[in-house]
């Protein structure tokens, strides 16, 4: 910053130097009419743009606008070479005396930063530099106009001849391609307001439009010079003369007013938040404070790891690259609540930013509990609903596994037994034989019978808890189980069921699709929560989102508060982790 | 021994399979001396009638879990002259080890169904009231079963692995030889190979050899 410092110190030095050199010329000069008056306006112009332009650039040093406001000081300067009794230097002065008008366009152009947006804009403020010299040139090679009434100057050092025609040709041309040229800039800056958003608008409002007004003075005088109209021409330029003068004025007066209305706004924004906080409609006055109807509020939701809206939903942050859209985070006490999605205009004032941020820390954590709140209500609703089908949709494999397995059975040793009765008397061996099958089908349907109900819920995990349960769960799994840690003492008993479950569908996914050696589960009890987790050797790769089993028991483990994730990088085995609240 | 002189007191919250299983004992020879409908009759009726053996169910009122279970152990404190079988619904290893933990004498351990098979069921009768332990082959078959890491049960022969699981359901040299149809010399050598692959300390009488077996199993995983 201090190298910064001294450099834009230095370029103030020397506007002062060349404004007083400029000033000892104009003295000097033979062909110069009302050298106070000159002088006046020429240092008043030059050292305006040049202090503002100074004063953007310390404010914003990313931004080229300051840099060319400057530019555009010193370009007024190079004007007064033509002051100059020697008759080159006057030359040169006539050629590079219209410059300026085109580096004042590019910062109009380039507003607020200072680049050009588009590709052509680079080359039509190219051509423009090149023709603000050669529209010189007529005058220059064929006689001074009469308006130009310039009898005491000194004869041009690129005269050709004397030639009115010529000249009053050529300059004509030039005339109406500048009066083009000036319309073109105000089509673009017309366009760039009407798709400016509001807060843009403000802070473009007083350099646009007193550019823009320097502008058509400037293509008033153009125009009426090549229509002849003397006085026309004399009386624009000079009103134009003054606005151009007033433009870097203008510029500081719209920066402090902006400041002044933003500073209230904010301090007016500290009273209310401190007035009644987290009373709702924080966005609406941050919204007002900072004067971008189009600001949001989102919220970071710790232990989702996300961002989400005021209505629960979730949301994302602008990007990176975005040309429209910014943010800024608030913190309360070093952590982070939220963020202020914003127009990117209000990134020229981080200080605003900061402070707004600052101040609404408290209230945003207020508003991102409820929203919170909101978006477990959301999740509770559609989990519920999922609960409820996954319900459904258990009963319904419940009652088929009973039809097509007991029950047949059952209805098939009937027969049997029937059979067996008919044949007592007259066939005895062969109703052995039949009773015999019918005891095997009855072993059957009662392994079945056991099973299911194990399926349903194992007794012995209200009988014996969590320990005993996964004891016997891993017992008879096809793979090695590895047991490594368990709670010593019981826990809720939906808890359990939970942590029970989680493990013995993970276990049959691992036995399924995991081509896995070994598993290990644990269960511990660690700040409050049952953790369980489920780790496997098999080939990764697993998807969170197949089967209706790893969603059921998320939404079981959600049911309870609790959150489930799965880590399955391919190759590497897969991990399966609840996490529940007791 | 004969089967007339034993005593039996039936424990069951269903009075269907109390009938049943009473018949069925009577009709094998045996002396129905009780029935109780709960562990609280249970233990009241096993103080009163000293039966040789109680054969109770692990789920009674009131809470419909392991009452039974509980029970058991009781009458095993309290009435060492008692055996006690316990007959369960589930294939619950947990249940029967915890059962047969601190001593294998006078115990047994049967899942339900397997009072159809009434040879089966009443041999299981007859070893715990003779002083053995009876312990169902699902059970055993879950234990043998199961996954290890470094299962030292692949080094047992399949003969061995079949002499395992009888021991291990209860079943003395004299009852292995005669389901295998081998000679008890030859069950006796797969008994010795069998302690020496697994490391453990040979043991003559039958009940603590089922003890080391059990607890064996048990710690494998």
């Amino acid at each position: 910053m201090t190298g910064l410092r001294r450099a834009l110190w230095c370029v103030a030095f020397a506007a002062v130097v060349a404004g007083l050199a400029a000033s000892a010329l104009i003295l000097a000069s033979d062909h110069f009419p009302d050298p106070a008056v000159t002088i006046s306006i020429g240092l008043v112009t030059t050292w305006s743009f040049v202090g503002a332009g100074l004063y953007a650039w310390w404010r914003r040093p990313s931004s080229r606008f300051g840099a060319l406001m400057v530019a555009v000081g010193f370009g007024f300067l190079l004007a007064t070479l033509s002051a100059s009794d020697n008759s080159w230097i006057f030359t040169i002065g006539i050629l590079v005396g219209s410059l300026y008008f085109v580096t004042f366009a590019q910062m109009l152009l380039g507003y607020p930063d200072g680049r050009l947006e588009r590709r052509w804009h680079v080359w039509f403020i190219a051509g423009a530099y090149v023709f603000a010299v050669l529209g010189m040139l007529p005058v220059l090679l064929f006689g001074y106009t009469d308006a130009m009434s310039c009898d005491q100057c000194p004869p041009s050092a690129i005269l050709i001849e004397q030639n009115a025609g010529l000249r009053d040709l050529f300059n004509t041309i030039t005339s109406v391609i500048g009066v083009l040229f000036v319309g073109v800039v105000l089509v673009v800056l017309i366009r760039r307001w009407r798709e400016a958003t509001p807060p843009q608008r403000r802070t473009m409002a007083p350099i646009l439009w007193s550019g823009m007004a320097m502008l058509v003075l400037l293509g008033t005088a153009l125009g009426s010079d090549a229509a002849g109209f003397t006085r026309v021409t004399d009386a624009a330029f000079t009103v134009g003369l003054v606005v151009f003068a007033s433009v870097p004025w203008v510029f500081l007066i719209g920066l402090a007013r902006s400041h002044v209305v933003r500073a209230a706004a904010v301090s007016e924004l500290l009273l209310r938040l401190g007035e009644a906080p987290g009373t709702g409609g924080l966005r609406g006055r941050l919204a007002d404070a900072l004067g971008d109807r189009s600001l949001q509020l989102i919220f970071w939701f710790d232990d989702k790891r996300c961002w989400v809206d005021a209505e629960g939903r979730k949301s994302e942050l602008p990007a990176e690259g975005d040309s429209a859209r910014a943010w800024t985070a608030v913190e309360l006490e070093g952590r982070r609540v939220g963020a202020i999605v914003h127009d990117i205009t209000l990134n020229e004032e981080p200080d605003v930013l900061r402070s707004v941020a600052a101040a609404a820390g408290l209230a945003m954590e207020n508003e991102r509990l409820q929203a919170q709140l909101r978006a477990r209500v959301e999740e509770l609703r559609t989990s519920r609903a999922r609960i409820v089908e996954a319900g459904t949709h258990e009963r319904r494999r419940l009652e088929r596994n009973l039809h097509d397995g007991a029950q047949q059975r059952l209805v098939a040793l009937s027969l049997t037994l029937r059979l067996a009765q008919g044949k007592v008397h007259d066939q005895p061996e062969t109703a052995d034989q039949l009773l015999s099958a019918a005891q095997e089908e009855l072993n059957l349907a009662l392994a079945e019978l056991r099973e299911l109900a194990r399926g349903i819920h194992p007794a012995i995990l209200s009988d014996r808890g969590l320990p005993a349960a996964l004891e016997a769960l891993a017992g008879r799994a096809s793979i090695a189980v590895d047991l490594t840690e368990l709670p010593g003492e019981r826990l809720p008993e939906p808890i359990e069921a939970a942590a029970y479950f989680v493990v013995a569908e993970a276990l049959t996914n691992v036995v399924k699709y995991a081509h896995a050696s070994q598993a290990t589960v644990s269960v511990k009890r660690r700040n409050g929560s049952a953790i369980v987790e489920v780790a496997d050797d098999g080939i990764g790769g697993a998807d969170p989102g197949r089967g209706s089993g790893l969603r059921g028991l998320a939404d079981r483990v959600s049911a309870l508060d609790g959150r489930m994730e799965i880590q399955s990088p391919a190759g590497a085995g897969t991990r399966l982790r609840a996490e529940i609240p007791v | 021994m004969t089967d007339s002189s034993l005593r039996v007191v039936i424990a069951d919250d269903s009075v269907l399979l109390r009938e049943g299983l009473s018949r069925l004992l009577e009709e094998s020879g045996f002396e129905v001396a009780g029935q109780a409908g709960d562990a609280e009759d249970l233990l009241r009726k096993v103080g009163a009638h000293k039966p040789d053996v109680a054969v109770v169910d692990v789920r009674m009122p009131p809470t419909h879990t392991d009452e039974g279970l509980r029970a058991a152990h009781r009458i095993r404190a309290e009435h060492p002259d008692t055996a006690v079988l316990v007959l369960s619904q589930y294939v619950e290893e947990a249940y029967a080890l915890e059962l047969l933990s601190e001593s294998t004498e006078r115990t047994g351990y049967l899942l339900k169904d397997r009072v159809a098979d009434v040879d089966t069921f009443t041999d299981a009768v007859r070893r715990v009231a003779g002083g053995g332990s009876a312990l169902d082959p699902e059970v055993v078959a879950l234990l043998l079963g199961r996954r290890r890491r470094e299962d030292p049960l692949d080094a047992l022969t399949a003969r061995e692995r079949e002499v395992l699981g009888l021991m291990a359901e209860g079943r003395s040299n004299a009852a292995i030889a005669e389901a295998l149809v081998v000679t008890e010399r030859a069950v006796e050598k797969h008994v010795t190979s069998i302690f020496s692959k697994l490391d453990l300390t040979p043991t003559v009488e039958d009940h603590r050899r089922v003890l080391a077996v059990l607890a064996y199993l048990r710690a494998g995983d």
